[in-house]
């Protein structure tokens, strides 16, 4: 068993691939708590879409990629709430609209260019491919996310429960708002290289939507998400060392397998009287 | 000095009028009910007061102060269903949330402060205060959101609709905090389609459609003349409390 778990580490860049993982589900499970009681999960989809073209522009220009990253995906977060308020229509529309349209440009232009850069990874992620660079750089954006989530986290939490009542009693909610759009933006372009654009959803909302199933507060749910999510990470590199499959997808799968095995277990416990008693709703 | 002022108070968003021309004023420690149907202006008079919009013309005070400089002495509760109850916090947290902007950076809420423990006692929810808010009961839901309010320390009290889908004993034992409340000398603004008997106990009362209606003691202005040009139709009986299925509104 040891020898199995000792093997893959023989190699530098499984050990960099597997450092670089873990912090990235670390950073985005912190997250993920956050985008999933606000009710974010579809603009989180969008921000990661959006970064496609950022990443194309960035290498035009050539400017470093996560700049580029950066930029478009807030920029798509305020584009989404511009169109919802100008256009009345609803958020899933506005977002549905930004996000593909984004996501064309993004084709249209990385197909125009043909880079050198993988777009096959670009999407679902390579990290076996990552350099000390990246590793690097996931490193200082984990450690921004967390200092800044530290820093904020009743305001944030204040906010994301309840945004009016944070605007009224002083609260910079509209700066606060942008800080988590940056927040979550950075988070998706450390994921690039792990899981990739499209599967870094699954990191923002899996181990949060997990964590809030058993989770009594705000705190204990964060501390959930977290394990969660490394976990995935861990196993998920793993399985794809030995069978051979996508990272990006085995790292996703498991945090979903995850996902309705606490589900299954917590539904079990109800039906059979185990569950902690709870007063009736309503 | 008036807590709450509006001076020909226009509100406009894009090409549609939300409110026209509303003028009324009240001193500190009153009760006023905002009544009138749903998209009716209520919570554009709220959201002014609250210094969250701006009158598109005419001028709105609290306190004696532009209203978007009077954080942290407005309290703000806005309808139930804004907010998502599965949230997990217990109900001393939602109350601490009252202290935020007393605690500074890389501070979590303070739940054992003696405020929060005040605020639990004055709308008596000390029993249940390690409840997790979601297995809270309407009313037990409208009382903590009072507690932050009290918590956070406001003069003036914005109430959108607390009494909506609350039974009777649960509406009275919030219209009792709110006397008490009253009597401490805060103002208190609360919005809602219902009228029942219960009204008596304001101070003032503003009917809004679109416009103000009639403001003043609710003896004087809930007649049926006035409450059938704020809800319309001819005949209105006032002891039906669902006034607007009744009217057609819904």
């Amino acid at each position: 068993m040891l020898e199995l778990l000792a093997e893959p580490m023989g190699y530098e860049f499984m050990r960099i691939a597997l450092a670089t993982s873990i912090t990235v589900a670390v950073t985005c499970s912190i997250l993920s708590s956050f985008v999933v009681l606000r009710g974010w999960a579809l603009l989180g989809d969008a921000i990661s879409h959006s970064v496609l073209p950022g990443i194309a522009i960035a290498l035009v220009l050539e400017i470093p990629y996560v700049v580029g990253a950066l930029i478009a995906g807030v920029g798509s977060s305020a584009l989404i709430g511009l169109v919802e308020s100008r256009a009345r229509i609803r958020n899933d529309t506005a977002i549905g609209v930004v996000m593909t349209g984004a996501f064309a440009t993004g084709l249209i232009l990385l197909s125009w260019m043909r880079p050198t850069v993988d777009v096959f990874h670009v999407l679902f992620g390579n990290p076996i491919g990552v350099s000390l660079n990246d590793m690097l750089l996931s490193a200082a954006i984990g450690g921004l996310v967390v200092l800044s989530v530290g820093m904020l986290l009743k305001e944030i939490v204040a906010y994301t429960f309840d945004p009016i009542f944070s605007r009224v009693i002083g609260i910079p909610t509209t700066l606060l708002h942008y800080v988590l759009m940056i927040l979550l933006s950075l988070a998706i372009v450390s994921a690039l290289n792990t899981v990739g654009i499209i599967l870094v959803i699954t990191l923002l909302v899996t181990p949060g939507a997990t964590a809030q199933i058993i989770s009594r507060n705000i705190t204990q749910m964060i501390g959930v998400s977290m394990l969660v999510g490394v976990s995935s990470a861990i196993i998920g590199l793993y399985l794809s060392y030995y069978f051979s499959i996508s990272s990006g997808g085995a790292i996703a799968g498991v945090a979903t397998a995850i996902f309705f095995s606490v589900l299954v277990v917590k539904m079990l416990k109800r039906r059979l009287g185990l569950g902690e008693s709870q007063a009736d709703h309503g | 000095m008036y807590s709450i002022e509006l001076e020909s108070a226009t509100l406009r968003y894009d090409e549609v009028v939300a409110l026209r021309d509303v003028t009324f004023r009240s001193e500190a420690g009153k009760m006023i009910a905002l009544i009138g149907p749903n998209g009716a202006g209520k919570t554009s008079i709220l959201k002014m007061l609250a210094g969250l919009v701006r009158p598109t013309s005419g001028q709105v005070r609290v306190l004696g102060k532009d209203p978007f400089k009077t954080r942290g002495l407005v309290a703000y509760t806005p309808q139930r269903e804004e907010v998502y109850w599965e949230y997990p916090l217990t109900v001393r947290e939602l109350v601490a949330m009252g202290n935020v902007r007393r605690r500074g950076l890389f501070r979590w809420l303070d739940s054992h402060d003696s405020r929060v423990d005040a605020a639990l006692r004055l709308v008596m929810l000390e029993d249940l205060a390690s409840r997790k808010i979601s297995e809270l009961s309407g009313g037990q839901q409208q009382r903590a959101f009072l507690a932050r309010a009290i918590c956070q320390g406001g003069e003036v009290y914005l109430l959108d609709e607390p009494i909506a889908g609350l039974d009777a004993p649960s509406e009275n034992v919030l219209l009792e905090i709110l006397k008490t409340l009253r009597d401490q000398g805060k103002t208190i603004v609360m919005a809602t389609h219902d009228i029942s008997a219960t009204l008596e106990i304001f101070d003032y009362v503003a009917l809004i459609r679109n416009g103000l209606v009639a403001f003043g003691p609710p003896k004087e202005v809930l007649t049926s003349e006035n409450l059938a040009n704020t809800y319309g139709g001819s005949t209105i009986a006032l002891h039906l409390d669902d006034l607007e299925r009744v009217a057609g509104w819904k």
